[in-house]
């Protein structure tokens, strides 16, 4: 059941029109989902240690790049941080994604942290600092799982 | 309508702060370094700039030595990636009115172009206050509110004006013609200067007359 304090958190949250959001990692995901949030009017962020991954940032995307390791604090302090609503890890490197998960909501208590992970076993780990995850093996499991009802249900 | 002059090498950065001063229904003007911005200031008046510092060829620090050789009084706000105290102390040295380090939110620069505008003088109030200063003979606080109508106000003619009022009082009635004529070559359609520069002509070839007439006189006399 959702306590009177995060229903509030939500609701504020609903308010702000313009998110902090910072994103960590540059790669295909993280700059799509980069792009779309900008143009959706929030303030973005975009942290990854090699610079050549920004280009898969689209032209569209209005935010700010930069270059750094985000497993080193003065990365996220760059990033400001300590002002974001909402931290998004999205490495190719689970370990790298819990890091900086368990900084944003330990050190920094930002409220929204999502983090993407590869490796479905580390999903315990991640939700037992309240981070909510995106795992794309699962997502791609039941995204095939409903098209295989699907076809076989059109063809009986 | 305000208008903000951004100075910044990267349109993207540039974006961002005319979004933000667009969502305030304030105009900008974008240009990318120190030269073009000077160009710009020269060739009409913004109520603030919002300047880069790490730019190519003028960069931002050099800017702001140039706008004060030029004294020009407009309300600057830097906005950089700099995090070092010496930069932003030497920053704040030359003038500026705030610093917003990169990355920033269009709440940061919002509120910066609120600050700037509040600097920004009412032209016919201190041109009322003014006139009082130059009537009581108190022409250092006149000439302080002159120089920032000046700057504020570079095609108006009320400077001018106000600048030949205090030279008359001062009885340097030359200078005082020159203010006039120059406040008439900005509006023409300005009474108030108009009628001072004829008053001040008829008194000039009055006074030139009864100096002929002196002279003549004399030489009859001899």
């Amino acid at each position: 059941m959702e306590t009177r304090q995060s229903i509030k958190g939500k609701v504020e949250m609903a308010k702000k029109n313009n998110l902090y959001i910072i994103v960590v990692g540059s790669g295909r995901l993280g700059s799509s989902i980069a792009g779309n949030l900008s143009n959706k009017g929030h303030s973005v962020v975009v942290v990854d240690k090699h610079e050549s991954t920004f280009e898969h940032l689209t032209q569209e995307f209005t935010g700010f790049t930069i270059v750094g390791n985000a497993t080193e604090i003065e990365s996220l302090k760059k990033a400001k941080i300590d002002k974001a609503d909402m931290v998004l890890a999205f490495t190719n490197n689970d370990n790298i994604n819990y890091m900086v998960s368990q900084v944003a909501k330990e050190v920094y208590k930002i409220p929204h942290v999502v983090a993407r992970i590869y490796n479905p076993d580390n999903v315990e780990l991640f939700k037992q600092i309240n981070v909510e995850v995106i795992i794309p093996m699962i997502l791609a499991e039941t995204f095939f799982n409903k098209t295989f009802e699907k076809l076989i249900g059109e063809g009986s | 309508m305000p208008e903000f002059l951004i100075v910044d090498d990267e349109t993207q950065i540039r974006n961002m702060i005319k979004k933000a001063l667009d969502e305030l229904e304030y105009q900008s003007v974008s240009v990318a370094n120190g030269e073009e911005a000077l160009k710009a200031l020269f060739e009409k008046h913004y109520d603030g700039v919002f300047t880069d510092l790490k730019m190519p060829g003028m960069d931002g620090f050099k800017l702001l030595d140039a706008m004060n050789e030029e004294s020009m009084n407009i309300p600057t706000v830097v906005v950089s990636a700099y995090t070092e105290a010496e930069k932003i102390i030497s920053c704040f040295q030359k003038g500026i009115m705030d610093f917003i380090t990169k990355p920033f939110t269009p709440e940061e620069i919002k509120n910066a172009a609120k600050e700037m505008l509040k600097l920004r003088i009412d032209i016919k109030e201190t041109a009322q206050y003014v006139k009082g200063l130059i009537q009581q003979n108190a022409f250092s606080g006149a000439e302080k509110y002159l120089s920032k109508l000046f700057s504020s106000y570079p095609s108006s003619p009320i400077p001018h004006y106000l600048m030949g009022l205090k030279y008359l009082k001062e009885a340097k009635k030359l200078n005082a013609l020159r203010q006039f004529k120059a406040s008439y070559a900005l509006d023409e359609s300005y009474e108030p200067a108009k009628k001072q520069l004829e008053e001040v002509i008829s008194e000039i070839e009055n006074g030139d007359k009864a100096i002929n007439q002196r002279k003549s006189g004399n030489g009859k006399k001899e």
